[in-house]
């Protein structure tokens, strides 16, 4: 995990952010223990509340499960969860930003077609 | 079930230190005070443990009175720069006496951290560099059994690894016994995410008590080109200023105005902890700027 | 007792143990082996009586010098107190019950010494040992009894010890709360308005007839526990009891106001 303290996210939104990209790369397989509130606290110097705070916005989005006196578990299923939601996602965080900077840079829609098709066939 | 300062003024020589400054310092929760050099933030530690007198007002925890009373006094530690112990004593002694005072200390823990720490507990005091007094201070903080431990200035001396152990501790002793922390302190980025609520002194008054997340939800860095930035902020709470050739940033504490368009040119970012503070208490800024 | 109160009492009085067995050390050192060494150096150790040296040694007069002292040490303990949470109160009480209970003990412990070790090495009885203390003033009030004028004596010291006590809790706590500065001038002011003070009590009563102090000598008699043609052996020693309990009350009573106003120096 990596925390970068000087972005404009507040750090609870930082914490959900991290653990879930950890578990869309399968860095926290499903079933697996992520890391405790504690450890995590400890590890980057975070208010323990605010860490609880940020893991109930995955146990919010069920990614995450509480199992009493023993600690936070990735839900089967959870990173198909998180690929769905960020497909869905994907134009706004992305299409929309390209589109416009596109258009600044006078790109027209066949060419910024042409691009992305070579960003698929060289990748 | 909290410390209660009321209306605290303080004087010294009549010049004011604290005015009329009223405020709450709840259970299990940790805090960041925080102000300039002179700002009055040892003062206010010392009244609260009653090792100052304030001109006039109160301090209670729980109702009660802090003056003067054993029974509160020993539910709160200050562990402070000015060293309290005597030069001669040797460290064991200190924590001997401390669980005498204290009528119990994690003594175990005490051990631990001393170990952790390189501190040998059978030197005296005065022997002790600066930094090492700080250890064996915060050592002392971390194992009393107080409900409130106010850390002034605790990492004064210690180098970046015992900073981070102490920091490490912190977490590791609060998440055992949960109980309220207030630290004060310069070094606002290393406490930044680790208070949950902050105050900040200047002018002889609580200018900003509230929530970290809260507080920085109402703090805005706006850039971009200056008529562009100064159109968009206007008639808001700026509280300061940066120029680069023709870029301005203002910095804002409060409401942004919703239905104000945003110009292409101009970026809307938060501001950390440390950024609000040192506009907050910009001499020539003032408390004006503070709602 | 509260349990913090007697925490804090115990540590005091352990405190004092310390340095009063230190303090009895430098005096064994100082009035006793010194001196033998020095015989021995010198070649002179047939004038040393290792006897007469050490049933010479006035544990009761070191003790009132020592109890003086040490109660008048405040800051240092106040620091230590106030940040382990004890409050004014109690550092004062718990001084108050040390004090009381120290002299008991060493008063008992002197006591012990003077009439066992010193007055038999003398080869004086008890009731002439008494004669040359200053209760000799007393001695034959309470009637022919030896132990009843022992327990007298007894109460008479440990009153006196009690008091010297009280003084100096009082005196520190006044100079704790002095800066440096002005607690400098005091140690120098005081001894030299004290010095003009018996000047010009010297010079009026060699002056008669300007100052009439008659009454203040009675009044001083009387504190005294003088009375009518009171020979020396039968004065009250119930009024300067009474005048020491006072003394010690008024005492008290000052160390216990400045104590209250005891605070963090800058």
């Amino acid at each position: 995990m990596q925390f970068n303290f000087n972005s404009t996210e507040p750090i609870y939104l930082q914490v959900a952010d991290q653990i879930e990209e950890a578990i869309f790369a399968q860095s926290f397989a499903e079933g697996e223990q992520v890391p405790s509130t504690t450890e995590i606290s400890k590890e980057f110097h975070i208010n323990p509340a605010t860490v609880l705070k940020g893991m109930n916005i995955l146990v919010d989005a069920q990614l995450i499960e509480k199992r009493r006196g023993v600690g936070m578990f990735v839900v089967p299923g959870a990173q198909a969860k998180i690929v769905e939601k960020r497909r869905n996602q994907f134009y706004d965080d992305y299409v929309k930003n390209l589109v416009s900077e596109a258009r600044k840079l006078h790109i027209t829609k066949q060419e910024l077609a042409q691009l992305i098709e070579r960003g698929f066939t060289t990748q | 079930m909290s410390i209660q300062l009321q209306a605290i003024t303080q004087q010294f020589h009549g010049q004011s230190v604290l005015d009329n400054l009223n405020l709450t310092i709840e259970p299990k929760k940790i805090y960041g005070l925080l102000g300039r050099n002179g700002a009055g933030k040892s003062t206010l530690l010392n009244i609260i443990s009653d090792r100052l007198f304030p001109t006039s007002g109160t301090a209670t925890l729980d109702g009660e009175t802090l003056h003067d009373n054993d029974h509160t006094l020993g539910r709160l530690y200050l562990m402070s720069e000015v060293n309290m112990y005597n030069d001669r004593s040797r460290l064991k002694r200190l924590l001997n006496s401390t669980a005498l005072f204290y009528g119990a200390f994690d003594r175990d823990y005490a051990t631990q951290l001393a170990a952790k720490f390189d501190l040998n507990l059978n030197q005296r005091f005065g022997k002790l560099s600066t930094g090492y007094r700080t250890i064996f201070k915060l050592i002392v903080a971390l194992c009393v059994p107080a409900d409130y431990i106010f850390l002034d200035e605790p990492v004064l001396g210690l180098d970046a690894n015992h900073r981070e152990l102490f920091y490490q501790a912190l977490i590791d002793s609060y998440t055992e016994r949960p109980r309220t922390f207030v630290i004060s302190t310069h070094l606002i980025e290393e406490i930044a995410n680790l208070i949950e609520h902050v105050f900040i002194l200047d002018q002889h008054q609580i200018i900003v008590n509230g929530s970290v997340s809260d507080i920085l939800d109402r703090a805005y860095m706006i850039t971009g080109p200056d008529t562009d930035v100064t159109g968009y902020t206007a008639g808001l709470n700026v509280i300061g200023q940066d120029h680069l050739g023709g870029i301005t940033a203002n910095y804002v504490y409060g409401a942004l105005e919703d239905d104000r368009p945003i110009p292409d040119t101009v970026t809307i970012e938060r501001l950390d902890l440390q950024k609000l503070f040192v506009n907050l208490t910009n001499a020539k800024e003032a408390t004006t700027h503070v709602n | 007792m509260s349990t913090k109160r007697w925490a804090v009492t115990r540590y005091i009085l352990m405190e004092q143990l310390q340095l009063l067995w230190r303090a009895y050390a430098i005096i064994l050192i100082a009035f006793v082996v010194l001196p033998l060494l020095f015989a021995i150096l010198t070649g002179n150790l047939g004038h040393y009586s290792f006897t007469s040296t050490l049933t010479d040694l006035g544990i009761g007069v070191a003790f009132g010098f020592f109890i003086s002292i040490t109660m008048s040490l405040t800051y240092d303990n106040f620091k230590l107190l106030i940040q382990n949470g004890i409050s004014r109160k109690t550092y004062w009480q718990a001084r108050v019950i040390s004090l009381i209970g120290l002299s008991f003990g060493m008063e008992i412990i002197a006591t012990l010494y003077n009439f066992l070790v010193t007055a038999p090495a003398r080869g004086h009885s008890g009731q002439a040992f008494l004669g040359s203390t200053l209760y000799s003033l007393y001695d034959h009030f309470l009637g022919s009894n030896l132990f009843v004028n022992i327990l007298g004596y007894m109460v008479f010291n440990w009153l006196f010890f009690i008091g010297l006590g009280l003084t100096g809790m009082a005196v520190g706590s006044i100079f704790s709360l002095l800066t440096k500065f002005t607690r400098n001038i005091a140690l120098i002011a005081i001894p030299v308005l004290g010095f003009f003070l018996l000047v010009f009590l010297s010079n009026s009563s060699l002056n008669q007839h300007s100052y009439n102090l008659d009454g203040l000598v009675n009044f001083l008699k009387f504190l005294m526990g003088y009375h009518a043609n009171a020979q020396p052996g039968y004065f009250n020693p119930t009024v300067p009891m009474l005048t020491m309990i006072i003394g010690c009350v008024i005492m008290g009573g000052i160390a216990y106001y400045f104590n209250q106003k005891l605070k963090l120096k800058k």
